[in-house]
């Protein structure tokens, strides 16, 4: 994947997550207190998976650009070794 | 005194101790604008992270929003979520933030504004309004500070007295190792905070409640209108939600943490711990708050719970352990604010005006004013300020405003002066009425003033952007950011 379609697919995790947390109709269905989740209330169950599941993609972010930089840094140095060869 | 006061005290006095011989050990010499405001831009990203959970969580987690969640409930969990979806902002910002600060020496946030739209009267307004909205959170830490000392002590140290000791040694290592030592210090009191205080939360909701299903039965049973939004809920809990996303990171300290960074990478590798170590932090605190109001000895004044409930359910060690907590969390902010503030308005301010004083006298006066912005600030925090948490909200909803100018024009050429200025003026003029004057935006149908301005700022700048040419330079500042890793390498050798 490109540094371009990583950020694309990171803008599109983040607008989703924002609409569905924040777009009133869903937020009224989700509402609710039963049924429990893992033992956590309806609500109070979304209201701490949307911030792990934003977390958790932060950090696959972060990995999956820094493979890239890396990547695009061993490949400009390999130019540079071969322009100078 | 009480034997159980001293304790208390005895508790914050060796921390103090602690955070003393720290921010001594790992300070540096303050010799340049540059180290004073932004720690000549060399902090790892372990420093950055802490940074930056020292600054955010602000001591009235433990009063303020800890008293929400006992009489709101879940809906006080928009401070869960906001902290980490503004990580996103930051971690798209983190690149030609830190590039554009490092290539054009820029320390505050009023630097980029300066720097993208080419006004120095416009960076003058902006910084001058967005010090206005700012300073209310200085002011409550202070007062924070103030009231975690009076309760932690049985009321034996007087309200006053607490604030001006301890945000007198806060002053003080801010204006002897600047950024750094503000830093450190958000080093060691994150820590706290964080490891100590999740823990310590842990502990009282096993004791209270018997855990987290006990909690949840209890609250269901007595009062399970605190498991919902409720009324709370819909386009207003859309409206704050959003607005704190987008406005979380364009508040002046946070956009300046990025500049301390030691490299692009570093600032965004934060997000490998600050994200999950927030939400631990908010989720644990305000659990504990969420069932308080089912016992029926609840304290008249809300904001005292967090101290109620650890004095009856620990005693005075878990007292004190909760001062130390609060205390770390107002320090950290305090600090890095002041610091913030004090170059914003050497650099932004005098700087402006006094177009010929050099960087080393901005500098001396950066670290003057923090000893002044400090004082103003303890002077103001000791008066009886009615609805002062209130006025830090609505401000905040006019700090938001910052966003559309800052963030499109990041990203965007066409975004120009003209649509910048007029979508600031017209954002904060929304986000002013929604606070003071909410039948003004009663048309918005539940929305909060913040986040009509935010939409209309937004729209403007974007409409202005097809009306209006770019600044002159914008190629050159973008080519700038695209081209980092070439000045980089250039400026590194």
């Amino acid at each position: 994947m490109s540094r371009k379609g990583l950020y694309a697919v990171s803008t599109a995790v983040f607008v989703a997550v924002v609409f569905f947390i924040t777009f009133p109709p869903i937020t009224q269905m989700l509402d609710r207190v039963r049924p429990r989740v893992l033992g956590f209330p309806f609500m109070q169950f979304w209201l701490l998976f949307i911030p792990l599941l934003l977390s958790v993609w932060l950090i696959i972010w972060f990995v999956l650009e820094c493979r890239i930089e890396d990547r695009e840094a061993a490949a400009e140095a390999e130019k540079g070794g071969e322009k100078n060869e | 005194m009480s034997s159980s006061a001293i304790i208390t005290i005895a508790c914050i006095l060796g921390y103090f101790v602690i955070n003393a011989v720290f921010i001594k050990i790992f300070g540096r010499k303050q010799d340049s604008l540059e180290e004073f405001g932004v720690g000549s831009r060399s902090f790892g990203w372990f420093l950055v992270a802490f940074a930056y959970i020292g600054g955010w969580y602000t001591g009235s987690i433990y009063t303020g929003f800890f008293s929400n969640a006992a009489t709101l409930g879940v809906f006080v969990h928009y401070g869960t979520i906001y902290s980490v979806t503004s990580l996103f902002i930051m971690y798209f910002m983190a690149k030609p933030v830190w590039v554009l600060g490092k290539v054009y020496n820029l320390e505050t946030q009023a630097d980029i504004i300066g720097l993208r739209y080419g006004s120095q009267k416009f960076k003058f307004a902006f910084a001058l309004l967005t010090l206005l909205f700012y300073s209310p959170w200085l002011i409550i830490e202070v007062k924070t500070i103030g009231y975690a000392v009076y309760a932690a002590t049985y009321s034996s140290v007087n309200f006053n007295i607490g604030l001006i000791v301890i945000s007198a040694f806060v002053i003080g290592y801010s204006f002897l190792g600047g950024s750094r030592a503000s830093a450190i210090g958000g080093l060691v009191q994150g820590v706290t905070f964080t490891v100590v205080g999740v823990l310590a939360m842990y502990w009282l909701i096993v004791k209270t409640y018997g855990g987290f299903g006990d909690l949840y039965d209890k609250v269901e049973e007595i009062n399970s209108g605190l498991l919902t939004l409720g009324a709370l809920g819909g386009k207003y809990w859309a409206s704050v939600l959003i607005t704190c996303t987008l406005g979380g990171f364009v508040l002046p300290a946070s956009t300046v943490g990025l500049y301390k960074a030691e490299s692009p990478r570093a600032a965004k590798k934060s997000v490998l711990i600050t994200p999950i170590i927030g939400t631990l932090i908010s989720f644990s605190l305000y659990s504990l708050g969420l069932g308080l109001t089912t016992f029926e000895d609840f304290p008249a004044d809300p904001q005292s719970a967090a101290f109620w409930i650890s004095d009856k359910v620990g005693g005075p060690v878990m007292v004190g352990l909760l001062g130390i907590l609060a205390l770390a969390a107002c320090m950290s902010t305090i600090s890095i604010v002041i610091n913030c503030v004090s170059v914003l308005i050497a650099k932004d301010l005098i700087g402006t005006i006094h177009t010929r004083a050099d960087r080393q006298s901005l500098f001396k006066y950066a670290r003057t004013l923090t000893i002044i912005v400090g004082v103003i600030a303890i002077v103001i925090a000791t008066r009886d300020i009615p609805n002062l948490m209130f006025m830090g909200l609505a401000m905040y909803d006019c700090s938001a405003q910052a966003f559309p100018p800052l963030f499109i024009g990041l990203f965007w050429r066409r975004a120009n002066l003209p649509g910048a200025v007029l979508g600031f003026a017209v954002g904060c003029f929304f986000g002013f009425a929604g606070s003071f004057f909410p039948a003004a935006i009663a048309w918005a149908g539940g929305c909060t003033g913040g986040f009509v301005g935010l939409v209309a700022n937004a729209l403007i700048v974007i409409v202005c952007g097809f009306i209006f040419k770019p600044y002159a330079r914008v190629d050159e500042i973008f080519d700038t950011v695209r081209n980092y890793k070439h000045v980089y390498k250039k400026r590194a050798a």
